[in-house]
């Protein structure tokens, strides 16, 4: 598995409880529209996905993700 | 799409409001009356969400200092202490700031918005790290925005979860920057700094405490939650604000560090601002020759804050943290909450109504913030009227 895959991988796991019902992660999932998530709970996945990678990684990634894909691809150039 | 489309979801939060019929977020207050009392829709009102903890907005020495300096000095300053030059009041308000909290440097910012802004982009750039807790005010997060350094969160108030964060950062924590509050604005809990300066301190990285919320509270002097937990002099930098103890408006940080003053050149909110009027300088200066000398108001709101906070957990209220100035109802069901923050006001206690995101635990939040101007028959007012709504809501369901 690549590093990318990994992070994929655990992102697409500690997203799974903010889902809504019947919405699946894709790569185009946008993370706000679609998952819904609060500026309070976009911290607390960056927090929970640190703690998975053992990684540090900024929040300043976060003004320029939109979708699934997008975290995924900057959270493996900043680690 | 248009400029405007991006406020549809704030519409549509609006319209709910209204069609629950309370308008929280910006109540007019028709008339002041005292510090702790305003007409508000007709209604005596007791000022309850005010954080006018000490109540000195209308003390009279301060009142006069203001009125002194107006007549004397002018209406304002007109312009930026880089730019237009610093008012002797300016100089002698840092050092006593300074002196107050036994620190080398003292630095003044028209707001307390600004002193954290001003603060953390002049201190840090791009490179640096600033680790906020994830319960840090607004201020924090958009200074750690504007000073491009890298952002990363730990869990509120968990010493641990910090340690663990500050050992991932490797040799980068010897430019890092911890920030935490000494009283959190929005449930009203304290950090337990002494944890968490001695977490920072073993991994060689900075500390930075904003007392917005325990100035002229906290502390056998009143210095704020550092000095009550005996780390003040561990820190490296003190925030605060002049808009909640203090009465009036403006910010400062104070450090032992004589690099302070370096800020004056870095800080774009701090050089491109006008200074602070002389009114308010005057007023603040005052208001902290008040703190030094009268610590019975402090006295006063502890014992406030145990009678309220002993009453409404008795009524059933599940209540944000141990008693402090700050004391916040939770609630799960927003329309409950909604409707207790418009029975509260109909019954002529203002507080303040808290909504999600913005909350933690994406809770509902009834907030109060006690004054020791409060007297005793206001406290009394305020529990009444929740156990009353304690009693309505059982009847009702």
């Amino acid at each position: 598995m690549s590093r990318r895959d990994d992070i994929a991988a655990h992102l697409r796991e500690i997203l799974q409880p903010y889902l809504p019902p019947d919405r699946v992660i894709e790569p185009d999932t946008r993370l706000v529209d679609d998952v819904g998530l609060s500026s309070m709970q976009i911290m607390e996945v960056m927090m929970e996905l640190e703690d998975a990678l053992d990684a540090s990684i900024p929040q300043n990634i976060l003004p320029e993700v939109e979708t699934f894909e997008q975290l995924v691809a900057a959270i493996d150039a900043r680690i | 799409m248009t400029l405007f489309d991006k406020f549809d979801k704030i519409t549509e939060k609006r319209r709910d409001l209204e069609a629950a019929g309370v308008d929280p977020l910006g109540v007019p207050m028709e008339r002041i009356l005292s510090a702790t009392e305003a007409i508000i829709g007709g209604r005596r009102t007791i000022l309850a969400g005010s954080n006018n903890y000490l109540g000195l907005t209308f003390d009279p020495a301060c009142v006069h200092a203001a009125a002194m300096a107006t007549r004397f000095e002018g209406t304002g300053t007109t312009g930026s202490r880089m730019a237009n030059g610093s008012y002797s009041a300016h100089l002698q308000i840092e050092a006593e700031l300074a002196d107050f909290y036994g620190m080398a440097k003292g630095m003044v910012f028209s707001t307390g918005y600004q002193a954290n802004l001003g603060t953390l982009s002049g201190l840090c750039t791009g490179g640096d790290v600033l680790m906020l807790d994830a319960d840090c005010h607004a201020s924090i997060f958009d200074g750690a925005k504007l000073s491009g350094a890298d952002v990363v969160c730990f869990r509120h108030n968990d010493a641990s979860d910090l340690d663990k964060r500050l050992r991932r950062l490797g040799d980068r924590v010897a430019r890092t920057l911890v920030v935490v509050e000494g009283i959190y604005s929005m449930l009203g809990d304290q950090a337990p700094l002494t944890d968490i300066v001695s977490v920072a301190r073993k991994h060689g990285a900075y500390i930075l405490v904003d007392e917005a919320h325990s100035l002229g509270i906290a502390g056998v002097t009143g210095c704020g939650v550092a000095e009550s937990q005996g780390v003040q002099h561990q820190v490296d930098f003190i925030v605060g604000t002049f808009s909640k103890s203090l009465g009036a408006t403006g910010g400062f940080c104070v450090s032992p560090h004589e690099e302070l003053d370096y800020l004056r050149y870095t800080s774009r909110p701090y050089i491109f601002t006008a200074s602070p009027p002389p009114a308010i300088i005057a007023s603040v200066r005052a208001a902290l020759a008040d703190v030094r000398s009268r610590p019975d108001r402090r006295d006063a709101l502890w014992q406030s804050a145990e009678r309220l906070h002993a009453a409404l957990t008795s009524q059933g209220f599940k209540l944000g943290a141990p008693p402090g100035p700050v004391v916040a109802a939770m609630f799960a069901d927003q329309k409950r909450a909604l409707a207790c923050w418009q029975a509260l006001l109909d019954n002529g206690v203002y507080v303040n109504l808290m909504l999600p995101p913005a909350t933690p635990g994406g809770h509902t939040l009834i907030r109060i913030s006690l004054s020791a101007a409060h007297t005793r028959a206001q406290i009394n007012h305020i529990i009444a009227v929740f156990s009353q709504l304690q009693d309505d809501f059982a009847q009702a369901s």
